[in-house]
């Protein structure tokens, strides 16, 4: 932060944290002193970085669930054998077992694609999944994460994060990140009474 | 843990969930109306109409809501015969049936090609659409659990399925006209999640 040409260091707060009076600030500055040290030296030289997932294609998803499991390919089967009312429940059972597979392996994704970059990070937080009104995009978020990147291994992590969307391009996902962001995923600050 | 009294801070992040919610524990009012006619229901209420503070009509309300599987479940009476053959009349339903759907099929990627729904009306259409989706669903569900059972005969299950499939196929064909996707067929219920 900039003031009267003098260069100073912003205090890590939560997003939207806002003092009442300026006992309270200058109370939690004196009690909480090590702590907000301790913030401090966590995000020196750090930098947070966003990183969200979207499923592009569920259809691709879908179609190598059913490729890999075998009571689905059997209830197919007998889906072509019977006439078309009583077809339908089975059809709709299959669809049922499809989505429910489908939300466990994009859970499964998710974690794994969360993980895999943490590797490149000091620390990472999942955020919650944004809905479609917020995005303004077709696709749905399948993972919102904030990763606390050495300033050294930026570069590390951006090229990680382009591989992985090289990767999952084909299975129907795309990845997006973007920073540096101010550090307010890493910052958060108990205040005690 | 106790906030300060003289800082403000947002929400913390422990109260709303992180990442997604297991599909485990995403539940529908959908499940839950479905959850309700499954096991079964009794309804009791006490009204009492009144004219100028004099009472005039009093209605008890006894009322027993149930799905039927669950009535022959506890009546041990049967709703419909397993054995009972196709009548002509069961037939010439199900051709009928046959043909909406075709129909419908036929209809639908020529309404998607034309390209011009009637974004207009789209907010009504959205609403009645998603009750009749509802009313649909918490049918078909207790359709799958009658067919499990087997107390069904292959002439109903084939009536049951083709209706509803019927249904299914004109609740698409009206989407097309209105330019309304599959996922905008619900309702957020704010602390109740979504409907279906």
């Amino acid at each position: 932060m900039m003031t009267n040409n003098r260069v100073l260091s912003v205090v890590p707060m939560k997003f939207g944290t806002i003092f009442k009076e300026k006992a309270g600030l200058e109370d939690i500055l004196d009690k909480d002193y090590s702590k907000l040290r301790g913030v401090l030296e966590k995000i020196r030289k750090k930098q947070e970085w966003s990183v969200k997932v979207y499923l592009k294609d569920k259809k691709i998803l879908g179609q190598r669930i059913k490729e890999k499991n075998e009571t689905l390919k059997e209830k197919e089967k007998e889906i072509a054998s019977l006439p078309e009312g009583m077809a339908y429940f089975v059809e709709e059972e299959l669809k049922e077992i499809i989505a429910k597979e489908i939300e466990k392996e994009l859970d499964n994704i998710a974690e794994i694609l969360f993980e895999r970059l943490k590797k490149q990070a000091v620390d990472a937080t999942k955020c919650k999944i944004l809905q479609k009104e917020l995005t303004v995009r077709r696709e749905p978020m399948i993972l919102n994460a904030a990763y606390l990147i050495s300033e050294e291994k930026i570069e590390y992590f951006k090229n990680e994060a382009s591989t992985i969307n090289q990767q999952i391009r084909r299975n129907g996902f795309c990845l997006e990140y973007s920073g540096p962001w101010p550090v307010y995923n890493f910052t958060r600050l108990e205040v005690e009474k | 843990m106790a906030k300060h009294p003289l800082v403000k801070t947002p929400s913390t992040n422990t109260i709303s969930p992180m990442g997604r919610i297991p599909a485990s524990e995403r539940v529908t009012l959908v499940e839950a109306l479905d959850k309700v006619l499954e096991k079964g229901a009794i309804i009791n209420g006490d009204i009492m109409i009144r004219v100028a503070d004099v009472d005039l009509v009093y209605l008890g309300l006894r009322l027993i809501l149930t799905s039927i599987s669950k009535a022959e479940e506890l009546s041990g009476k049967r709703f419909s015969d397993p054995d009972k053959e196709f009548t002509p009349e069961d037939l010439e339903y199900l051709e009928k049936l046959q043909r909406e759907i075709r129909r419908a099929e036929a209809n639908i990627p020529k309404l998607i090609d034309l390209g011009s729904p009637k974004k207009t009306e789209q907010g009504l259409a959205k609403l009645i659409l998603t009750l009749v989706e509802l009313i649909r669903k918490l049918m078909e569900k207790e359709a799958f659990r009658r067919v499990k059972k087997g107390t069904l005969s292959p002439a109903e299950i084939q009536k049951l399925g083709l209706s509803l499939k019927a249904v299914k196929k004109k609740i698409q064909e009206v989407q097309a006209i209105f330019g309304i996707e599959d996922e905008e067929l619900n309702l957020d219920l704010g602390p109740l999640g979504n409907l279906m």
